[in-house]
């Protein structure tokens, strides 16, 4: 269990189609291993491949060929509701929109992924009273989305991520919306969460904020182009 | 999966909250379709019931036999022949027809007649038109009068012709308005009568119609045997029919149909002319059915359109929540929502909205009817089943109507949600 990387990925390939003639490549056969605990930054300019990496990662897509092991099960050929169970599992999101939904308070957002497991409620919401607190929302349980700011509302996404103790994290420019300031909050709330060993997985555009991953892969056309492990300078 | 399930309705009941006005008018459609089809059946009940009723009362074992005029043309052609002028000339039923019919249709158990004149009565205090009956004994048992007082006249009253009468309770507090009537006498013509009884001609116990009118028990009715009135009242005396009505009782309603054929054509085969009327209440009772029937049909067609409309308004707006709400339902999938999640969390929110707005229309449904009998007087029923048939229907229609929207929201790609 513990030579096994969270995600391993070989020849990994997507193509979207097009009309009738045009297929066109997404993925040209990507292989990645990302072990357990490291902070990987994928980025790339637009077109890259790298969402849709990021879709496949998240299960939210099947690729078109090619194998994808999730904590050293295969993922790539299961059937819908098996993906969906598997995100709900194994994986926490953190979008660039946060995405909280709005019509539920606070609480009630933390414990959407509950609701689609079979989790007890009383230990659930116990870790999401934990949880609200680890990002420093204790006192906002009961507001709705619309009354938070903008980085309140990434760390109650970020508390939702975590509820179901996943295996990886997926950020998606998690602070493409946020000023410098709650910028470096979330941040911090990130790198937090890598020292406590999780295994986080964010795509940016930001080399500054890339820089603060153990390893960063460039892509390009469908292809990794580099992986470099940048030397850690404190932030 | 219980508490989920609750949870997913909680959630449901949460979003319609959400938008309250849109919800309200989403559910108009069934509450009024609802409503509507209770009400209509309530009105369309009270009226085939309280026609049955009437039709009943007259009896469904019987076969009734009324004397009518012949038509003029011959009846001038006849005078001319018979030598006789046209008004006086006698038609109808006569005594012959009814021990014709006692004797040889089988399965007759009776064959009860009646006559019927107007005239003046006059009690100590009073004077009044009523109608008199003149008949027999049997008349409480044929004619389901209600004894209020006293007793009926006696076969041996009627045989020996005795001044006797029994009086409906209208006339009864018409003429003797002080007291008691049973044990004085009145007068008709020359003749003074002895009250014996007072009998209603009006309704049967389990008279269950709201509203019901009771004409018949308002009537100035004055019943007498048939034999004093044939021999002491002048216009029964010379009256041109023997009898205006005469009840034929079958053994059983098993056996009104052949009475009925049979006395048909015994009546054709010894009158010259058509000078009676045939009137069997069990035909008419099925008639009554029928018609009923018809009705539903139509009454169950325009509600059936109306629920119709409801639905397709239901899944017109739950078409646009799924749009509008198409983040959420990728944030959902996200996050570990399978298909069946989403649309069971849709398709609740259109039950939610159906069955709430049936329980809505039902209260509506049974509250018109009361109000129509209230203001109107015309009688209503609502009938459970109806009450229930709207509540599976309007169930039916939040699941069929909800079932296309939600597995449209279900069928959304996760990412192409996400995105939007």
């Amino acid at each position: 269990m513990s030579t096994e990387p969270v995600i391993r990925i070989r020849q990994l390939t997507k193509i979207y189609r097009l009309g009738d003639e045009a297929d066109v490549p997404a993925l040209a056969g990507v292989d990645l291993d990302v072990p357990k605990g490291e902070h990987l930054a994928i980025m790339g300019s637009s077109g890259s491949g790298k969402s849709t990496l990021l879709n496949l990662l998240g299960c939210l897509d099947r690729p078109t060929s090619g194998s994808y092991h999730l904590g050293g099960n295969d993922v790539s050929l299961l059937d819908d509701d098996a993906l969906s169970a598997a995100r709900g599992r194994h994986l926490g999101f953190i979008f660039q929109s946060y995405n909280l939904i709005q019509q539920l308070t606070v609480m009630e957002n933390i414990q959407v992924p509950l609701f689609y497991q079979t989790g007890e409620s009383t230990e659930g919401l116990a870790r999401c009273r934990e949880l609200a607190e680890l990002v420093g929302l204790a006192d906002r349980l009961n507001h709705r989305p619309k009354q938070l700011s903008g980085g309140q509302q990434q760390r109650v996404a970020i508390a939702r991520a975590l509820v179901n103790d996943p295996l990886l994290i997926l950020a998606d420019e998690p602070t493409g919306n946020l000023d410098s300031a709650t910028e470096s909050d979330v941040l911090a709330l990130i790198d937090r969460l890598h020292d406590e060993g999780r295994t986080i997985v964010m795509v940016t555009h930001d080399e500054h904020v890339a820089k603060r991953a153990d390893r960063v892969i460039h892509m390009k056309d469908g292809l990794i182009l580099s992986d470099t492990r940048p030397t850690h300078q404190p932030a | 999966m219980f508490p989920r399930f609750r949870r997913t309705i909680t959630l449901g009941v949460k979003n319609l909250f959400l938008h309250k006005v849109r919800s309200l008018l989403t559910m108009l459609g069934i509450v009024f379709g609802v409503g509507s089809v209770i009400a209509m059946l309530a009105v369309g009940e009270g009226a085939s019931r309280k026609a049955a009723q009437s039709i009943a009362r007259l009896g469904s074992s019987h076969v009734i036999i009324e004397s009518a005029e012949p038509p003029v043309a011959v009846a001038s052609q006849q005078a001319q022949t018979a030598n006789v002028p046209a008004w006086r000339r006698k038609y109808g039923l006569r005594a012959a027809d009814r021990s014709r019919i006692a004797k040889t249709i089988p399965h007759v158990l009776m064959v009860h007649p009646e006559a019927e004149k107007t005239e003046e009565v006059t009690s100590p205090s009073s004077q009044r038109r009523a109608v008199l009956h003149a008949t027999t004994e049997d008349a409480p048992r044929i004619r389901n009068l209600r004894r209020l007082e006293g007793r009926f006249f006696t076969a041996l009253e009627n045989s020996r012709g005795m001044p006797v009468c029994v009086l409906s309770p209208a006339l009864q507090r018409k003429l003797f308005p002080f007291g008691d009537a049973v044990g004085k006498t009145v007068r008709i013509q020359a003749d003074f009568y002895n009250v014996v009884g007072v009998y209603s001609p009006g309704h049967d116990e389990d008279d269950d119609v709201a509203g019901g009118d009771s004409a018949a028990a308002r009537e100035d009715l004055l019943y007498l045997p048939l034999t004093t009135a044939k021999t002491r009242i002048t216009n029964f005396a010379y009256s041109r029919t023997d009898f205006d009505t005469l009840v034929v009782r079958a053994e059983s309603a098993d056996h009104v149909p052949a009475v009925g054929a049979a006395v048909e054509a015994l009546l054709e085969a010894t009158h010259r002319e058509k000078d009676y009327r045939i009137i069997v209440p069990l035909e008419l009772i099925a008639q009554a059915k029928q018609t009923q029937r018809l009705f539903n049909i139509i009454l169950g067609s325009i509600a059936g359109i109306s629920l119709l409309v409801g639905g397709i308004g239901i899944m017109n707006i739950m078409l646009a929540t799924v749009t509008e709400r198409t983040r959420e339902i990728g944030v959902r999938r996200a996050l570990g929502a399978k298909r069946h999640d989403i649309v069971l969390q849709f398709l609740v929110e259109t039950v939610v909205i159906s069955a709430t707005g049936g329980v809505i229309g039902i209260i509506l449904g049974v509250t018109i009817p009361v109000l129509i009998s209230a203001t109107t007087g015309v009688p209503t029923v609502v009938t459970a089943w109806s009450v229930v048939a709207s509540v599976v229907i309007s169930l039916m229609i939040g699941v069929l109507f909800g079932i296309y929207p939600a597995r449209r929201a279900a069928r959304l790609d996760p990412i192409e949600a996400l995105r939007h």
